[in-house]
C-alpha cells in the first residue's frame, strides 16, 4: 500500500505537487493518471526518497522509503527516463543493482527471462530499442521480487504487443496481491489496465474513483434529442431536473434521465420526436474535459482558476464530468 | 511488504473483481537481503569493471606511464652522449624523476576517469536507479571512492614500479640509474602514486559536486594545472599559497632530495592532501544527501 498525505513540492515559486492525500491499495492495478506536467513523476520520485517533499509525506506499507533495509525487495521502480548506464551491458548493470542488497545472480537470470531480454543481455544497453530500455526497466523494478510496484509511464515506447504484454503482466502481478502504481497520459490504455484511478492536474488531486465509475460518469446519461419543439421539451425535461442544453434549432443535449424516460415524457406532453440517441462519451473526451483547466500550457490561453471538483469523491467527479461533457457536446 | 497481507479492504478495492486476493509468497532470498556496506562496495566494483570507457582509460594510464618511464630516459641516455661534462654534471640530476613523467599523463586519464564515474551516472540517469537501490546515498558515494581509490592506487603504483624498473635500467647504460633500495626512491614511488590517485578523488568530489561532466573537467584541470602557475607566480611569502594547492602537495611527495623551503616535507604534503580529499568528500556528501537526485 502507497499512502500519500498532503504531499507537495514546491521547485522555487512553481508547485509540481499540490497537497496531494490518497492511497494506493493492494490486489489491482492504480492508475496514476494526468496531463504532461501534472506532477506524477515527482509525485513518484518523492515516493522512492528521490526527492524531498517540501511539505507532506508518501509512505510504503507505513514506511518512508529510506527506512527499507532492502529497498528493491519492498519497492520496484522503473522511472520515466531511462536510468541505466548506457555503457553498461545489461546482465551487468542488472549485477551491479542486485549485489547492493545481496540478491542472488540467479535472480538476475531470471528476471532477464521473464522479461524477454535473455538474448541480449550481453549486449551494452546503449544499442537496445525504447521498447528494450522499457522491458530491462521492468527487469529492474522485478529485481526484489517486491510487493509494490511504481511504474512510470511504462508503456512508453512499446509496440502494440509490448503494451499487451505490460498490460497482462501487470495485471497478473495485481493478482498476486501486489500494489501496482501505473503512471501514464493515456486515458485509454488505463481503462484497460487499470481498475482504480487517481487522476491529477496541476498536482492537484482531480479524481479518485474506480474505472468503471470513471467511465460510466464520464458518460453520464447524456441522450442526444431532437424534436421540432425542442424549447418545450427542455421545459418538460427540466422540471424532472434534468440538465438540458439547446445545442441547434431543433436539438437539445439532456443530462441526467434516461433516454427511455425522455421518450416517455415526450408522449406524454404530446411533442413528437425525430431522434432520441444516448450518447457515449469517449474515455479520451472525458479525460480531456475533467483534465482540460488542469492542463500546465493551454496552447496560447491564458491559465483560467478552474473551480475544483471535490477529490476522492467518487460521485462528485461524476457530475462534473456530465457537466463538461455537456458544455462540450453543445460547442460542434 | 515482504508478506503482503491482504485485508478486506484491499479485497473490498479490487472493484469489479469477484477474485479473492491471494497472499503472495515473498522470494527466498528477501530473508537475507539487505544493504551493506561490503554489498554496495562490491556492486561498486561491478560498475567500475562493466564499462568499456573505463577499462581502456585505466588502461591507457597504465601504458602511458610505462612507455614515457621508458622513453624519457632513453632520450636521457642519447643526449648523455652528445653532453659535454658541464651539461652532464647539472642536467642529469633527476634519475628518478626521469623514469616517473609518465605520471604527469596518467594523472589526467585517472583525475578525468573520477569525474565520470560520477556525471556519467547524472547524465545516464543511471543515479537514479544507484540511489534508489541504497536510499541512504552515502555508501554509495563512499564505496565508489573506496573501489576507485584503491583500484587507481594499485595500477598507478605497478605502472610506476615497471616505468622505474625499465627506466633505471635504461640510465644504468650511462652510469646514472638508481636501485629502489636507494634513500627515499620507493617513498617518491608510492607517492607518486598517492598523487595521482588524489587526483582521481578530487575529480569524483568536483564531479558530484558540479554533476556535468564537461563543467567538472573543466574544474580539475584548472585546479591541477592553472591554479599552480598562480600560485607559482605570486610574489614572496604569497608563494606558500603554492604548497598548499593539490600539486604543490604532490610536488612534496616525489621529490627525492628536498633543498628549500619552496616544498613541503612529503609527511606534510601527504597531510595536505589527505585534507583536500577528506574536506571535498565531506562537500560531496553533503551535496549528495541535501540535494534532490
Amino acid at each position: 500500500m502507497i499512502e500519500a498525505r498532503d504531499l507537495t513540492k514546491r521547485y522555487g515559486s512553481k508547485t509540481a505537487v499540490d497537497d496531494l492525500t490518497f492511497s494506493v491499495q493492494p490486489g489491482v492495478v492504480t492508475g496514476f493518471l494526468g496531463p504532461n506536467g501534472a506532477g506524477k513523476s515527482t509525485t513518484m520520485r518523492m515516493a522512492i526518497g528521490l526527492d524531498r517533499p517540501t511539505k507532506g509525506t508518501i509512505t510504503v506499507n507505513g514506511r518512508a522509503y529510506r527506512e527499507f533495509s532492502a529497498p528493491l525487495c519492498e519497492v520496484g521502480v522503473l522511472l520515466e527516463a531511462k536510468a541505466v548506464h548506457t555503457g553498461r551491458s545489461a546482465f551487468k548493470h542488472l549485477l551491479a543493482v542486485a549485489q547492493t542488497q545481496g540478491i542472488p545472480r540467479r535472480r538476475v537470470d531470471e528476471v532477464l527471462g521473464l522479461v524477454g531480454l535473455s538474448e541480449v543481455a550481453g549486449k551494452r544497453v546503449g544499442g537496445f530499442s525504447l521498447g528494450m530500455g522499457q522491458r530491462l526497466g521492468i527487469a529492474s523494478a522485478m529485481l526484489g521480487d517486491p510487493g509494490v510496484l511504481i511504474l512510470d509511464e511504462p508503456v512508453n515506447g512499446l509496440d502494440p504487443e509490448g503494451i499487451r504484454w505490460i498490460r497482462t503482466l501487470l495485471q497478473t502481478l495485481a493478482r498476486e496481491g501486489r500494489t501496482i502504481f501505473v503512471s501514464s497520459h493515456l486515458m485509454s490504455e488505463m481503462a484497460l489496465t487499470a481498475t482504480h484511478l487517481i487522476v491529477v492536474g496541476r498536482g492537484k488531486l482531480i479524481a479518485n474513483t474506480s474505472v468503471e465509475d470513471f467511465i460510466r460518469s464520464a458518460s453520464g446519461d447524456l441522450v442526444h434529442v431532437r424534436s421540432p419543439q425542442a424549447s418545450r421539451l427542455a421545459e418538460v425535461l427540466d422540471r424532472e431536473n434534468a440538465k438540458t442544453t439547446l445545442t441547434g434549432l431543433d436539438m437539445l443535449a439532456v443530462n441526467g434521465l434516461t433516454a427511455q424516460r425522455i421518450g416517455d415524457l415526450a408522449f406524454a406532453a404530446g411533442i413528437p420526436l425525430h431522434e432520441l440517441t444516448p450518447r457515449q462519451v469517449s474515455l479520451e473526451d472525458a479525460f480531456m474535459d475533467i483534465t482540460r483547466d488542469a492542463v500546465e500550457y493551454n496552447h496560447g490561453q491564458p491559465p483560467q482558476q478552474q473551480p475544483h471538483v471535490p477529490a476522492a469523491a467518487a460521485g462528485g467527479a461524476g457530475d462534473a464530468v456530465g457537466a463538461g461533457a455537456t458544455t462540450a457536446r453543445g460547442q460542434r | 511488504m515482504t508478506t503482503t497481507p491482504l485485508g478486506a479492504g484491499a479485497a473490498g478495492q479490487a472493484v469489479g473483481s469477484p477474485v479473492p486476493v491471494p497472499a503472495r509468497r515473498p522470494a527466498a532470498f528477501h530473508q537475507t537481503a539487505k544493504v551493506t556496506m561490503g554489498r554496495v562496495l562490491r556492486s561498486e566494483w561491478t560498475k567500475l569493471t562493466s564499462l568499456r570507457s573505463t577499462m581502456w582509460t585505466l588502461l591507457a594510464a597504465f601504458v602511458v606511464t610505462i612507455g614515457f618511464g621508458c622513453l624519457i630516459p632513453a632520450i636521457t641516455v642519447s643526449e648523455w652522449h652528445n653532453a659535454d661534462a658541464q651539461e652532464r654534471a647539472t642536467d642529469f640530476t633527476e634519475p628518478v624523476m626521469t623514469s616517473l613523467v609518465g605520471g604527469y599523463f596518467s594523472q589526467i586519464a585517472i583525475g578525468v576517469l573520477g569525474v565520470l564515474l560520477i556525471t556519467g551516472e547524472y547524465s545516464t540517469g543511471m543515479i537514479r536507479t544507484s540511489l534508489g537501490a541504497v536510499p541512504h546515498r552515502l555508501p554509495v558515494l563512499f564505496g565508489k571512492a573506496a573501489v576507485f581509490g584503491v583500484a587507481s592506487f594499485v595500477l598507478s603504483f605497478i605502472s610506476i614500479l615497471i616505468a622505474f624498473f625499465c627506466g633505471q635500467a635504461i640510465l644504468h647504460q650511462i652510469g646514472l640509474g638508481v636501485s629502489i633500495g636507494d634513500p627515499h626512491v620507493i617513498r617518491v614511488l608510492l607517492g607518486g602514486a598517492f598523487f595521482v590517485t588524489s587526483i582521481g578523488l578530487l575529480g569524483l568530489v568536483l564531479g558530484s559536486l558540479i554533476r556535468s561532466t564537461g563543467g567538472s573537467i573543466a574544474a580539475l584541470l584548472g585546479l591541477i594545472f592553472v591554479v599552480p602557475i598562480i600560485t607559482g607566480l605570486l610574489p614572496g611569502s604569497w608563494g606558500d599559497i603554492h604548497k598548499f594547492v593539490p600539486d604543490g602537495a604532490g610536488e612534496a611527495l616525489v621529490t627525492v632530495v628536498r633543498d628549500s623551503d619552496d616544498v613541503m616535507t612529503p609527511f606534510g604534503g601527504l597531510v595536505v592532501l589527505l585534507l583536500w580529499l577528506v574536506v571535498g568528500l565531506g562537500f560531496a556528501a553533503y551535496s549528495l544527501v541535501r540535494r534532490d537526485a
